[in-house]
């Protein structure tokens, strides 16, 4: 399950970061161009390698647009690609790949995979680096660098990733109840942020601004006073309330028990590491969540370790628990997804 | 006002490789455009068939193409209600 897991992991991010970006663009299809976007923000060895050389999201944006300017101009066209506006991949349909964006996507999954996904993100970097049209060439190029300094970034850092930093790893899921998570299932995974860590910290510990990257959650209002919850500065909660609608408009239908649940800051070391719990009072049955947020500062942006801890039932539900284990590692994995992901769009 | 020099070094040859990308990146921007442009006409209250009949293509195509492609936040009306 984790193979499958690790390997749709690194195919997915990729594919969500690049349709997002190629959304921004107001584009449906997407191409090569955002598939080095995409990378530019991969928290893998390939997303390392590029950053090393100054390819950072920012820097492949500006040249993508100078590039696309240069080859319109050279046509005789004094008009620009329209302005980007905001990320509305999630709010809008339609989005395919190119021929060739979904070629060398092909040939990068059928290559020799190492173990659960590892070298995916780096094998389309490869790819990207020898793609025919020259257009990956000349995007480097206005970055300041070229595709044989990438390939050599490329070389030293997977080399240099431990064995720990694989997709296993990226994946845990304590079954055993480790140090410090006794009691509780829990995953992890890692995303890098391009944003500083002051800008990350800030986000991730005002309770007012959950929504923008926990997706469950639509608004925080007040303070949680009633129904016996206590309200003092060391533990204060906040009403957080489902989402009604999706982006696109459409209704969402929330079990009337799951509408509500409180939000919770149960540890915060400054500008390093934040844990958030969240639970249901409507709903008896319903675990205790916590999210724990280590941040570390890494090029161009932010690494942030993700960890996801679910209460471990009690009494019978526990042997259900045990049956459930797989579908739970697949929620898990789904949660820290969703996260890792709007955590990213936040600072885009 | 003053119609743009679309192509005016369009035959220039000289380096076909650069060429041909720039002829991509061109088709891109009419592929951006063209969205931008079905979605303004269905928010203005045209309907398919005319921006088929403006676009010279069939009210099939522009649908396959853009029914599924535009902001679903906008109200298209359909055909037969």
């Amino acid at each position: 399950m984790s193979g499958i897991i690790g390997a749709a992991g690194a195919a997915q991010t990729l594919s969500l970061a690049a349709m997002e970006e190629a959304s921004r663009q107001g584009k449906r299809d997407t191409d090569i161009e955002h598939l080095l976007l995409a990378l530019a923000l991969s928290d893998r060895p390939a997303g390392s390698a590029l950053r090393a050389c100054g390819v950072s999201l920012s820097a492949v944006r500006r040249a993508i647009r100078d590039q696309e300017a240069a080859e319109l101009a050279a046509l005789g066209m004094s008009v620009r690609m329209p302005e980007p506006g905001r990320i509305v991949f999630h709010e809008t349909s339609g989005y395919a790949w190119t021929r060739r964006a979904e070629a060398l996507l092909s040939s990068a999954a059928s290559a020799r995979s190492d173990s659960e996904g590892a070298g995916y993100t780096e094998r389309v970097l490869t790819l990207l680096l020898v793609e025919p049209s020259g257009r990956v060439s000349d995007v480097l190029a206005r970055c300041g660098t070229s595709t044989a300094e990438v390939r050599l970034a490329l070389a030293g850092d997977t080399g240099k990733i431990p064995a720990a930093s694989s997709a296993r790893a990226r994946m845990e899921l304590d079954v055993a109840g480790a140090a410090g998570t006794r009691g509780w299932v829990s995953g992890t995974s890692e995303v890098f942020v391009p944003a500083v860590p002051a800008d990350v910290w800030a986000l991730l510990v005002d309770p007012l601004r959950i929504p923008e990257w926990f997706p469950a959650i639509g608004t925080v209002s007040g303070l949680a006073e009633d129904k016996g919850l206590e309200d003092n500065e060391s533990s204060r909660r906040w009403w957080a309330l489902a989402p009604t609608t999706r982006p696109d408009g459409k209704s969402i239908r929330v079990r009337e028990q799951f509408r509500r649940r409180t939000v919770q800051m149960i540890e915060a070391r400054a500008g390093e590491s934040v844990r958030w719990r969240f639970e249901f009072p409507d709903a008896a049955r319903a675990g205790t969540q916590d999210i724990v947020c280590d941040l570390r500062e890494d090029a161009g942006g932010t690494r942030v370790r993700l960890t996801a801890l679910w209460a471990r039932p009690q009494g019978w539900c526990r042997l259900v628990g045990v049956l459930l284990s797989g579908p739970r590692r697949l929620v898990i994995w789904l949660n820290l997804f969703q996260i890792g992901g709007a955590l990213s769009r936040a600072f885009r | 006002m003053e119609p743009q020099p679309l192509a005016s070094v369009a035959a220039d040859t000289t380096d076909p490789r650069a060429g041909l990308r720039a002829v991509t990146t061109l088709r891109t921007l009419a592929d951006t455009l063209e969205l931008a442009q079905v979605e303004a006409a269905l928010r203005a209250g045209m309907n398919w068939q005319d921006i088929a009949d403006a676009l010279g293509v069939s009210r099939q195509a522009v649908h396959k193409k853009y029914s599924k492609r535009i902001d679903p936040t906008i109200h298209v009306p359909r055909r037969n209600p």
